[in-house]
């Protein structure tokens, strides 16, 4: 089961109306997560010096982006 | 507001700490979950954000791997505290205290803010207990205490020991073990603090009404050992202290801990305890019971009755009257339970006939165990004036129940009863004569007149004296 699915599986037991609450603002915390990660990545890729900062994009890859 | 529910609002905070704010009309429908659901949507939302670009961070933990210690710190501290949080699963944990080592304090509590607390805990024995206990002191000190608490309960003695010495801030202290992930290990954090210092921390718990709720919670959290410290440490307060702490108890539905640890007062304590102004208050005494009776607690009640005055017990018994059968018949059937059915006489000594009459219409005085528990009581009490008095009141057919149960067993229970009949007044002979006529069945009469054949020549002449007075034909035949 996917962490998503699960967390669906949760919010199943729960009274509808917060679940779709908690649905909701999870989705959005997500959301917030992943954009202050790559922020932080791309942070972390522009303080490294030069031979670092190759080694890092090379490690973490372009598609950084992606989920999973 | 019950230990349930305070449990829920630990989860629920912390809950929110990770999704935001939830409007209050949502925040309402958590009454109706149980804390373990809210835990389990917790960790269900934690899977959901640090399994997010995974993959991203199980390659960046590659290239730490191969990085020397001190290369892999500097990288650390280059990418932030949000990316070495995010690749702190992936590492080996003997690396992770060895590149800890090399990194300041403030960036570490930075770290232990955005990761996943789940795995912080599997980390942190392979941290140098100085570190830790920094972090966690500066965590306390900028008010991070849902961290800091979730936190707490994975910490080693050392570190623990250490965070006691670096905060002062006590309420902080209590704020924090409020958000364990595991509150059944409070007792053990608490047996690491010396008497002086638990002492004062109660203490300062008890100065800030807004942290008593914590207080109770804690409470009820630790083993008879530390509950019998902390409350009679509480119950030694100034009067006034207890009665707000009793309204606030009232007012929050948080009798549960009160009532759990009753027993561990001592005795003195309990007499200055029930006899405190707020339990005077009907609103309150009525919240008391029926928060004993939801939480199916009533037998942790007797201690406080026993240890009431005559007024307080009077009051008690018209208070409790009041509360409705179910919560009548919990109170008797646990006192019963307890062997403690002395203490329904003891409250019954204190109603008027009218209360009385009204008492004995309860369907539990139709049970034999019930009332044969009763009447031993009263005998080994001396508490026959009561017993009589409640016997005589009880409907027709409690009365024949009761005449049979004294005749039972070769009339056992009278015999006991006559072998205290120097406790027994005029008008409580005329009593028993007119019960014990009640026995209608010849074997029962037959038990009756032989307990009374063998009785001394005093209380033979007693009974045959009042059962003349009664015009009791049964007596008469009896005493020929």
């Amino acid at each position: 089961m996917t962490p998503s699915a699960k967390l669906s599986s949760v919010l199943n037991t729960l009274p509808d109306e917060l679940a779709e609450a908690i649905r909701s603002h999870a989705e959005s915390a997500l959301v917030t997560h992943r954009q202050k990660t790559e922020h932080e990545l791309a942070e972390a890729r522009r303080h490294l010096s030069a031979p670092s900062r190759l080694v890092f994009s090379m490690t973490i890859g372009k598609d950084n982006k992606a989920g999973g | 507001m019950t230990i349930s529910s305070l449990q829920m609002v630990a989860e629920f905070e912390k809950l929110q700490a990770l999704i935001g704010e939830l409007p209050s009309t949502q925040r309402d429908l958590f009454n109706r979950c149980d804390p373990r659901q809210i835990r389990e949507v917790r960790d269900a939302v934690l899977d959901d954000l640090h399994s997010d670009q995974a993959s991203t961070f199980r390659r960046l933990s590659c290239l730490v791997r191969m990085l020397p210690v001190k290369r892999a710190a500097r990288l650390a501290t280059a990418c932030g505290p949000v990316v070495a949080a995010r690749t702190l699963p992936f590492l080996d944990p003997l690396k992770v205290g060895r590149i800890t080592r090399q990194l300041p304090v403030d960036f570490l509590t930075d770290i232990t803010l955005e990761a996943d607390p789940r795995a912080l805990r599997t980390l942190i024995r392979h941290i140098p207990t100085d570190q830790i206990a920094a972090v966690a002191a500066a965590l306390i000190q900028q008010r991070h205490y849902i961290t800091a608490g979730q936190l707490a309960d994975a910490l080693p003695s050392t570190a623990i020991r250490q965070v006691l010495t670096l905060i002062s801030d006590d309420v902080a202290l209590l704020r924090t073990v409020f958000y364990m992930d595991e509150p059944e290990q409070l007792g053990d954090i608490i047996r690491l603090v010396d008497n002086e210092r638990l002492n004062q921390i109660i203490l300062a718990g008890l100065g800030n009404r807004e942290i008593w709720p914590i207080l109770m919670w804690v409470i009820d959290q630790v083993g008879r050992d530390i509950k019998s410290r902390i409350t009679n440490l509480i119950v030694e307060r100034d009067p006034e202290t207890l009665n707000e702490l009793i309204n606030v108890a009232n007012n929050q539905a948080l009798w549960g801990p009160i009532l759990r640890s009753l027993d561990t007062i001592k005795d003195r304590h309990q007499r200055s305890l029930v006899h405190l102004q707020a339990l005077r208050d009907e609103q309150v005494l009525e919240g008391l019971m029926k928060a004993a009776y939801d939480e199916g607690l009533m037998a942790n009640t007797i201690p406080l009755i026993e240890a009431m005055n005559g007024d307080l017990q009077a009051f008690v018994a018209r208070v409790g009257l009041r509360q409705g059968a179910d919560i009548l018949e919990a109170f008797i059937r646990d006192a019963v339970r307890q062997n403690h059915a002395d203490v329904i006489l003891t409250l019954l000594s204190r109603m008027t006939d009218e209360e009385v009459k009204e008492l004995t219409t309860l369907g539990v005085f139709d049970d034999n165990f019930i009332l044969q528990a009763i009447v031993s009581a009263g005998i080994n009490t001396g508490q026959i004036h009561s017993l009589i008095r409640f016997a005589r009141r009880l409907p027709g057919k409690g009365q024949e129940l009761m005449a049979s149960l004294m005749a039972a067993d070769h009339g056992a229970l009278l015999e006991r009863l006559l072998n205290r009949s120097e406790l027994l007044g005029d008008s409580d002979w005329n009593e028993l004569v007119t019960l014990i006529s009640k026995a209608r069945i010849p074997d029962q009469v037959k038990e009756i007149a032989d307990v009374i054949r063998y009785q001394s020549h005093q209380t033979s002449r007693a009974l045959k004296a009042h059962a003349e007075n009664m015009g009791s034909e049964l007596f008469k035949t009896l005493l020929k």
